[in-house]
This record gives structure tokens, sequence and C-alpha cells, in this order.
């Protein structure tokens, strides 16, 4: 160190190296030393942040310049590989679900779940969450599928129907145990594919609970469930 | 004169990143698109490749995505959080290369600071601010904070460039850099 520095303190010194690392002229060792310390020093990082937020006007003088346009898809193809459209077979194949005991059905999810969602988003970059919907008493079975990149619920009914004047409706509830609704299911055991919403999908996690009440027709009048549940189940990852 | 597009809504990026850390391809590509022409510029000012600098670019939008769940934690502005991955990993490249560039005594032209009536993002009078504490600084002094920021420039080529020892060159930039926050606290 040279020995007229102005400010000798150790913590002088600390914010003149947070600065030399954000200038950017350290040599690449003590750049890595400098590098170490805001990854386990939180003052050290916050000097460096100081630092960041200080200087970054002077990139003004760094002329703005377009890139070339093919970029983009280089950065979305090695974020997200392309995904071949949605596979039909096993998935659309209601028999096949039926056959199958929900208790041995969610395993199954778990294990093909991944394998089906991996093909589409072949990089764990988004996480799937399934969950198994049924309830004691009740002939009501469906399973979900969320897709957290999309925020898109898939809920495919195996078993049960409302009767001819009702519906089926779908609730999400959160660790606050409130039920905020997801809409109303389609009739005829199609499948629903239900965008969420971004606030919502916000708290979409494991953990969470799907429900699914039987309701009058078009849903709850009141935006509370008022029909009893015939189906529930946790959404899990996978 | 400032074009529509000059500022770009600190709180519009904010929640484009707050929704990429939820995993929103659409706010991502949002966010490229009105972010992609300051990083690529900054990135080479500099690598001063062009090739080097696009692949550059798309390592950098690659960590945006992938860091942006720890954007919140890191309580920094939203550009000065861009631009800190941009430079960071251009510097780091440069750094890596080992040997001091080719190229510098072309460079020699460095930015004074020819003001930019388009600035993008750091707004105006940010950049009018510390233009003015650059300004206080003696001028050669200044152009080394320039060439080091927004250049790249390491000690060594520093030295070089300004024909001083380097331990002189570290001393200079050191002091510079008090000064300057010193001026921006004022």
């Amino acid at each position: 160190m040279p020995p007229d520095m102005t400010d000798r303190s150790d913590e002088g010194e600390d914010d003149l190296v947070a600065a030399e690392f954000v200038v950017g002229t350290l040599p690449l060792e003590e750049r890595g030393r400098a590098r170490a310390r805001i990854a386990t020093d939180p003052t050290f990082a916050a000097r460096v942040r100081e630092w960041e937020e200080r200087l970054a006007p002077m990139t003004g003088a760094a002329e703005p310049v377009p890139p070339p346009a093919h970029l983009y898809a280089g950065i979305e193809s090695s974020l997200f590989p392309a995904a071949p459209a949605a596979r039909p077979g096993l998935w659309t194949n209601i028999g096949f679900w039926r056959g199958m005991a929900l208790t041995s059905l969610l395993a199954f999810i778990i294990a093909a779940g991944t394998l089906i969602f991996y093909q589409v988003v072949p990089r764990p970059l988004s996480q799937p969450l399934v969950a198994a919907l049924d309830a004691k008493g009740s002939d009501v079975k469906l399973v979900a599928l969320y897709n957290e990149a999309k925020r898109q619920l898939v809920v495919r009914p195996l078993s049960g129907s409302p009767a001819a004047d009702r519906d089926f409706e779908l609730w999400f509830i959160g660790p606050d145990k409130k039920a905020i609704s997801l809409g109303v299911l389609p009739k005829g055991g199609k499948t629903a594919d239900i965008a969420v919403r971004p606030a919502l999908a916000a708290r979409f996690a494991g953990g969470t609970t799907l429900a699914i009440t039987d309701e009058p027709l078009g849903g709850s009048p009141t935006g509370v469930a008022t029909g009893p549940i015939v189906a529930a189940g946790e959404l899990k990852s996978i | 004169m400032a074009t529509a597009e000059a500022d770009i809504d600190e709180k519009d990026l904010d929640r484009l990143i707050a929704r990429i850390a939820l995993r929103d391809r659409v706010a991502f590509a949002r966010l490229y698109s009105l972010t992609c022409a300051k990083l690529f510029g900054i990135s080479l000012r500099i690598l001063r490749d062009r090739p080097e600098a696009e692949e550059a670019l798309q390592e950098v939008y690659v960590r945006v995505w992938l860091r942006a769940g720890q954007y919140a934690s890191s309580r920094a502005r939203p550009m000065t959080w861009l631009i800190s991955i941009a430079r960071n990993h251009a510097i780091d490249l440069v750094r890596s290369r080992g040997l001091p560039r080719a190229g510098l005594d072309e460079a020699e032209a460095i930015a004074d600071p020819a003001p930019d009536p388009e600035a993008q993002v750091a707004s105006q009078s940010e950049r009018r601010r510390i233009d003015a504490c650059l300004g206080e600084l003696e001028a050669e002094r200044a152009r080394a904070v320039r060439a080091a920021y927004v250049e790249g420039y390491s000690y060594e080529e520093l030295a070089t460039r300004f024909g001083v020892p380097l331990n002189t060159m570290r001393t200079w930039l050191r002091r510079s850099l008090l000064r300057l926050r010193e001026c921006l606290e004022r």
C-alpha cells in the first residue's frame, strides 16, 4: 500500500477496496478475494453496494448500443430449451388414470410428472407442483398439476361429477386457511386449464391446498364456498 | 432533449424483476427490451470486441433470470443491480485474459464527458452531478477514473497509459475516489 494514503484505518481501507472492486481496477486475484468477502461479510457487501450506487451514473458515458436481434433468442434457448408441443398420450387418456388407485396415482405422477414436465421445461427452473384431490365418502377424484413458469394450473377430473343443476368450484387455500376461488370447473369430465393470476401465483408453493366444493350453477354466489368439500389435496413439489 | 424512452421508470423495472423472480417470461422479455441496449453499450466499452460482448450479454441476462430472486434482498436500485451484473461480468472477462489489451492507444480519445443527450436510466441530474464532481478533480485523474470505470482499465493499464508507476496510479485513483465520494455526499 502506498505510504501516503489519507485514510489508513481498517474501515477506510475496506471502503477503498470496495471502491476498487466496483471501479474494476483490482487484479484478478484481489478481485477474487473481494468477491469472497462480499459473500461472507455483510458490512463489506454493503460498502460495495454503496459504491455501485454512487458510481452507476458514470455509465451514462457508455452510449447505448442495440444488440443484434438474434441475441434474445439465444438467451431464451439457453434458459428455456425448446418445448415440444403438449404431448397427447397417457396424460389425456382418462381410462388409464381411472384404472389406477389414487394412492398409487400420486407416486405415479411424481415419477411420470417429473418426466412429462421436464420434457416440457427440461431444466428445473420451474418447480412443478402436483396434487391428488379426493375426500372420504366422496367419489370425486381429480389430479392437478401446476406449472410455475407458465402460471398454469391443469385440473383433470378422474371420477365423480356434479349434479345437473350444480357446479364444482375450485379453491386455493393458502396457509391462512382463506379460500380463494380459482373458478368453476368445466363439466363432462373435461380438463380445466386455468391461468393463475400473478398475485396469486406468488403464493403457490408446496404446502398449499386445492379444494373442490359443490356449488350452485355458476359457482358460489357469494365468493365464499357454500357447499361441502367434495375433494381436496395438498400441492406438493415433484 | 430526452426521448420518450430516455428515462426508464425504476418502479417498472422493480416490478419486472419481481415478476421474473416468479419465472415470468413475458416480464423477462420486457426487461430485456428496455435494458439490453444500455447493458450492451456498457459491455462493449469494456470488452471492445463485438462477438465477445454479444456472448457476454447473453450470459448477463441468463444471470438476471437466475438471480432475480436475490434482487429484493440486495436493496439495490434496479438499474444499478443490472449494471453491476453486466460490469462485473465484463471486467472478470478482461481480467482473466491477463494480458493488457491491445488497442489501448486508439482508445486515447476516451470519453471526455461529451454529454450524451439521450442518456438513459441514470437520471440526467445524477449524471450531471457525478460529472460535476469529476470536474473538480485534476483533468488527468478524472480521465483515469473514467477509463477505469467505463473502459475497464486495470491499474497496470492505467499506469502504462498515464506513464506513472503502478503504485502511484493506485494512490491517484484511491484519492480520486475519496474526493469523488466527498463531493457526491456534499
